[in-house]
């Protein structure tokens, strides 16, 4: 007789999919979409200037078992123009052992913008999770890229309680690291209920920008930081990089924070009005 | 390896607060936690320290330090220029990133005052104070356990005397801390040098808000 827990083992799969955008004529085109295994996109939209494609990003099987391996690499060529999304929140459910892999990797050459704008990361109680998205860009790429991890679901008063999560958020510039942004949560440690952790808030995110001549004020992002007193928030610069923090209850008050200073830096940045993917409103 | 005792005298002198490199200066977030009202005694520092000990040190500072002493033992430029730029790649804040580089700075500037050349290759770059500080030791032949006793050391001190002057505490208050945290020190470090490659980094988010925090606090001792 099969275990349930023999299932979740047996059924491990591996996925990969690879993306690649050009520019022709001042239109992004998405020419590659190879795929292996349950990874995908839907068809490109182009619901602004054509310049810009919007990309959604499908994982059918809804979430990610432990021993699973997920590899995205998505390459954008000179001039080219991609928005990454995803149509829900990522889940990792919990593993009796073996480690959950998603490895993710943007490669922008000169003068291409990525906005990398994936929902929520939720982690199960229990998970083993490995994430790694590293954003490789040259000196006139222009990134708009976020992340938000939930540890465990608050909704339902089941916290991570145990389980262990490395996650990276990495941005390199002709081959050499400029910030890393390393995160370890395992269920059992004081880090995820100290004042110097995470101060038992369960949703924590990053919001990274690199402009490039385009000069932000950090003032106008502090106004929006300000106005929400219910999250933990801060914003720095380092060196070119606008690094935006901030831990909350729910993810939800995250993602509407970070949608907030989207709205107010993509004008500035890409010289364009937010344009809300349609796959967020439903 | 053995470290000898001018060896052993090399590190103290590295490792004391009395080293000129500007350290003092600094408070690491820790300025702005006791501004909040987050670290008012004793107890939470000692808890801060903790973590950051368990996070930062653990999987960053001390591995990082490691790959750096190597580096310079094995006289591997790329693998010296890719950890140093790791390290800093990996300060989370202006403030931090600032604070290494002007520490790593200023120790080259101290040494090759001193006569050792081999810093003269960092003068011109930015380099963390780890760096400089392993380059050093190397240099001096004190050995890597020692090396990495001597960095904790010498931060852990500092942050305590910080700490100290903003709580406030007293003298006695701050040994006592120091003296509780040194069986977690040997913990750490022999835990450290296990830690592999692709698993290197962790972050302590209290401390990067806290630091955030403090490059735009209104009224300031410390180093922003």
């Amino acid at each position: 007789m099969t275990t349930q827990s023999d299932a979740i083992w047996d059924s491990s799969w591996q996925a990969s999919l690879r993306l690649k955008f050009i520019n022709k004529d001042g239109k992004t085109f998405l020419t590659d979409r190879t795929h292996f295994g349950p990874l995908a996109v839907q068809k490109p939209f182009y619901p602004e200037q054509s310049d810009c494609c919007h990309v959604v990003l499908l994982h059918p099987p809804g979430g990610i078992a432990g021993g699973d391996e997920l590899r995205l690499d998505v390459k954008l060529d000179a001039k080219a123009h991609g928005l990454i999304t995803t149509p829900g929140a990522t889940k990792f459910y919990r593993s009796i052992g073996p480690i959950a892999k998603q490895e993710q990797r943007i490669t922008c050459a000169e003068g291409a913008s990525i906005e990398w704008l994936p929902q929520e990361t939720v982690y199960f109680d229990a998970a083993q999770a490995r994430t790694i998205t590293r954003i490789d860009y040259t000196k006139d790429s222009r990134v708009l890229a976020w992340e938000i991890q939930c540890l465990g679901l608050p909704a339902q008063t089941r916290s991570f309680q145990s389980g262990h999560i490395f996650q990276t958020l990495e941005l390199w510039q002709d081959g050499k690291p400029l910030l890393i942004e390393s995160n370890r949560y395992d269920g059992s440690s004081p880090l995820l209920t100290q004042p110097c952790g995470l101060h038992a808030a369960e949703a924590i995110g990053s919001f990274l920008i690199r402009a490039n001549n385009e000069t932000i004020e950090k003032k106008i992002i502090l106004d929006i930081l300000e106005k929400h007193p219910e999250l933990r928030s801060g914003c720095s610069i380092i060196q070119d990089i606008f690094v935006i923090r901030a831990s909350a209850t729910y993810a939800e008050q995250i993602k509407t924070l970070f949608l907030e200073l989207w709205q107010t830096i993509r004008p500035i940045v890409l010289k364009r009005p937010a344009c809300i993917p349609r796959i967020w409103l439903t | 390896m053995h470290t000898s005792s001018s060896a052993l005298l090399q590190l103290l002198r590295l490792s004391s607060p009395a080293l000129p490199v500007g350290a003092y200066a600094y408070s690491q977030g820790l300025e702005s936690a006791c501004d909040q009202g987050i670290i008012e005694n004793e107890k939470d520092l000692m808890q801060w320290l903790t973590i950051v000990l368990q996070q930062s040190f653990l999987y960053q500072e001390l591995p990082l330090f490691l790959r750096l002493y190597r580096a310079h033992q094995t006289a591997d430029l790329d693998q010296q220029h890719y950890w140093n730029a790791y390290l800093l790649a990996s300060r989370e804040t202006r403030e931090l990133r600032l604070e290494d580089s002007q520490l790593g700075m200023a120790l080259v500037r101290l040494l090759k005052n001193q006569g050792l050349t081999q810093v003269i290759a960092w003068q011109d770059q930015e380099c963390s104070f780890a760096t400089i500080f392993s380059l050093a030791c190397v240099e001096w032949h004190i050995d890597e356990q020692a090396a990495l006793h001597g960095l904790l050391w010498a931060w852990l001190e500092n942050q305590v005397s910080v700490a100290i002057k903003l709580i406030p505490l007293g003298q006695t208050a701050g040994q006592h801390v120091l003296q509780q945290l040194i069986p977690l020190i040997d913990d750490v470090i022999t835990a450290s040098l296990d830690i592999e490659d692709d698993n290197i980094g962790a972050s302590c988010p209290g401390l990067v808000f806290a630091s955030m925090h403090h490059e735009e606090q209104y009224s300031r001792l410390f180093r922003s």
